[in-house]
């Protein structure tokens, strides 16, 4: 008795659409592992760090030497323009120039200046991994110097012991210099604008998407659509309108979104960001939009899609699942990393990805890459218009009645009859 | 006058035949009833019809424009109600029917005129106000009946319009089509319910099976075979099919 009704439940539970879930969501996060997951090695590897050294006396070389222990030296000599060469050939995290007057400046109880030229690759999390752990560094050297200081000069002066060293700052990023700024701080400005975009669009495509995707349901299960389809009206006209209104209602919970987020965000922007020429001007909020609004379009069309090949109300709640699953996808895997620190594969992946675009739009403007955004308004703006060409097709066909059947899987014997009810029943 | 000419029409759902060749006629002024119990495939030829469906073989002409050629011909001249439908949730009864009206309607005065014919044809009076989602089935049915006829198509096709519904609702249902037919309309219905047919219908085809296998006035179909309604005749056919 309870096997025969194990086995209904288990007919019931393990459907083709819950196995496409499970496999979908472990895809994404292999993926998003893969990408993110050297995190920890990224993590446990030195630092590769060019150090030029100005000061020919003992506190710059205990300096350096104290630094060599914490980090790999990829360039050691007297030379900036050699040095910072070399850090960007392979790769380093900074360089580090020690002052010629050091020593001097200590010992006559003044600071003593390094500048840090940081070379950052992108602005995702994952990016700026190396720059943090060397900031970290950093100060267990400072501890070290200060420990000679101690050691020298018994404590005299405890105030000046303990913060003997000036670290002014200078981020490359992007073929720009940001004086005074470390990637930290950069991330800082960039990220609060960041993670609003990749937030609302990813809260966009969901909502928008489902409420598409669950109308087409109710459309097909009330066969209101088979009653429209039947009038004299132009069936792209039935497919434009539906996605138009789910965009244009995109569109204003966007605006709502975007108001409440401000509000929020207020508390953790630098208000210094315009002052440091990275900030976005009224061009720039125009591409914002309109990478939204070509990512929401997409997004809308590939909702319509899976609503349309869906048979009923019941089947096209589960056909959101892989739109939820990409929306996610696009916003962990922005966030993490940078495009142009990604590896190709994944770089095509990303930009074919349309949710993408208008995640990573606010950082690629706010570095001067409009280009790049531009693109991605094109890409999805012919993506978009090739969806609706398709579904308008699917609507001139058989298939907008029929659904699309999984004939073919029962007969392969993935799920369905024939599998569980094998020989002996 | 032909109002509809099936010829020779097959419609296969992969590897299944739904309908393995099937051809009628439909005259103006006519309400003809497809008859047959459930998966003949009687929703398949209504949606071919009504241009829902493509046909895999054979002609279909309404009001002589092809079904291929110009659907959107036949598209101006029918009304059709599909099985089971519904009406969309979120609107009141009357914004429904102001819906439907705006795609037939050719002027302000015309508009005017349909709706009115839906506020009477669906007898739903005040409740036309309250959203569709909170009708009964027979009201639905009501509404979406008024919907298909207020517009004085040429030809009304209804998939099975009063399956599911109470004996009242299912009589005031009837009442309706034949008030429509006898304003000039003509009507293709479907049904399973045989014994309905005969009150209703003044010419049925049997179906079975993706085939018709009888057709005919209610009357000379009992005289045939010598049984006193459809549903005996129809039992008959089946029996003798292949030994007959
Ligand atoms: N989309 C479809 N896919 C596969 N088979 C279908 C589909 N629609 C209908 N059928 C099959 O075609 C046959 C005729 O269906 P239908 O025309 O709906 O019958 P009826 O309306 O007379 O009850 C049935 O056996 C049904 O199972
Ligand atoms: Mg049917």
């Amino acid at each position: 008795m309870f096997w025969n009704l194990l086995k209904k439940e288990l007919r019931e539970v393990l459907t083709v659409s819950s196995f496409i879930v499970v496999i979908v969501i472990s895809f994404v996060y292999a993926l998003i592992g893969k990408t993110v997951g050297n995190i920890e090695t990224e993590v446990l590897k030195k630092p590769m760090v060019a150090v030029v050294n100005f000061d020919k006396e003992n506190l710059g070389t205990i300096f350096e030497q104290s630094i060599a222990n914490f980090v790999q030296i990829i360039y050691s000599g007297q030379n900036l323009q050699e040095g910072l060469k070399n850090l960007q050939q392979n790769g380093g995290t900074a360089l580090l120039l020690i002052d010629q007057d050091f020593t001097n400046s200590i010992k006559s109880n003044e600071k003593g200046k390094i500048k840090v030229f940081w070379l950052l690759k992108g602005l995702g999390l994952a990016d700026t991994i190396s720059s943090s752990v060397f900031e970290k560094l950093f100060e267990n050297v400072e501890n070290q110097i200060r420990m000679v200081l101690m050691n020298q000069h018994g404590i005299e002066d405890p105030h000046f012991v303990l913060d003997p060293i000036e670290k002014v700052d200078a981020t490359f990023f992007n073929q720009r210099t940001f004086e005074g700024l470390s990637p930290s701080q950069l991330l800082n400005i960039t990220s609060s604008q960041n993670t609003m975009t990749s937030v609302v669009m990813m809260m966009l495509i969901i909502m928008a998407g489902s409420t598409v995707i669950a109308s087409m349901g109710l459309e097909k299960e009330n066969k209101t659509l088979e009653t429209l389809m039947t009038m004299p009206v132009k069936r792209s006209y039935i497919v434009f309108s539906k996605i138009l209104a789910a965009t244009i209602s995109g569109l204003v919970m966007a605006g709502i979104y975007m108001v409440g987020f401000n509000f929020y965000m207020k508390s953790f922007t630098f208000s210094s960001a315009a002052s440091l020429g990275i900030s976005l001007g009224t061009l720039d909020y125009i591409l914002v939009g309109v990478s939204l609004f070509s990512a929401l379009l997409c997004g809308i069309g590939m909702s319509m899609f899976l609503g349309v090949i869906s048979k009923d109300f019941k089947s096209a709640q589960t056909m959101t699942f892989p739109l939820t699953a990409l929306a996610i996808f696009s916003m962990l895997i922005t966030m993490f990393k940078d495009f142009s620190s990604l590896s190709l594969p994944l770089k095509v992946v990303i930009f074919a990805i349309p949710f993408t675009h208008p995640m990573l739009s606010i950082r690629n403007l706010l570095f001067g890459k409009s280009s790049f955004v531009v693109y991605g308004c094109i890409y999805n703006v012919i993506l978009g218009i090739t969806l609706i060409i398709l579904i308008t097709k699917i609507f001139n066909s058989d298939r907008l009645i029929t659904g699309v059947s999984f004939g073919r899987l029962k007969k392969l014997g993935f799920f369905g009859n024939s599998k569980l009810q094998g020989p002996g029943v | 006058m032909k109002v509809v000419e099936v010829n020779d029409l097959r419609k296969s759902y992969g590897n299944f035949k739904a309908l393995k060749g099937i051809t009628f006629e439909i005259q103006k002024g006519e309400i003809f009833g497809l008859i047959g119990p459930n998966g003949a495939g009687k929703t398949t030829t209504l949606r071919i019809i009504c241009t829902l469906l493509k046909p895999d073989a054979g002609t279909v002409k309404v009001f002589g424009y092809d079904l291929l050629k110009e659907p959107q011909e036949i598209r101006k001249v029918i009304s059709y109600l599909p099985e089971d439908a519904g009406a969309y949730k979120e609107l009141t009864g009357l914004e429904y029917l102001k819906f439907i009206a705006k795609f037939f309607a050719r002027d302000e005065k015309d508009f005017q005129q349909i709706v009115e014919k839906g506020v009477q044809l669906s007898d739903l009076s005040d409740r036309l106000k309250t959203k569709v989602s909170t009708y009964s089935k027979g009201m639905t049915r009501r509404l979406l009946i008024a919907r298909a006829l207020m517009i004085s198509p040429k030809l009304a096709v209804l998939d099975e319009p009063t399956s599911g519904l109470d004996v009242l609702s299912a009589r005031e249902v009837r009442n309706k089509i034949k008030e429509f037919v006898k304003n000039g309309g003509t009507v293709l219905l479907s049904s399973h319910n045989m014994l309905e047919v005969e009150f209703l219908c003044d010419r049925v085809a049997l179906i079975n099976n993706g085939e018709i296998v009888k057709s005919g006035t209610p009357t000379s179909l009992k005289e045939e075979f010598g049984v006193s309604n459809v549903e005996e005749v129809f039992t008959e056919v089946i029996r003798c099919s292949g030994t007959c």
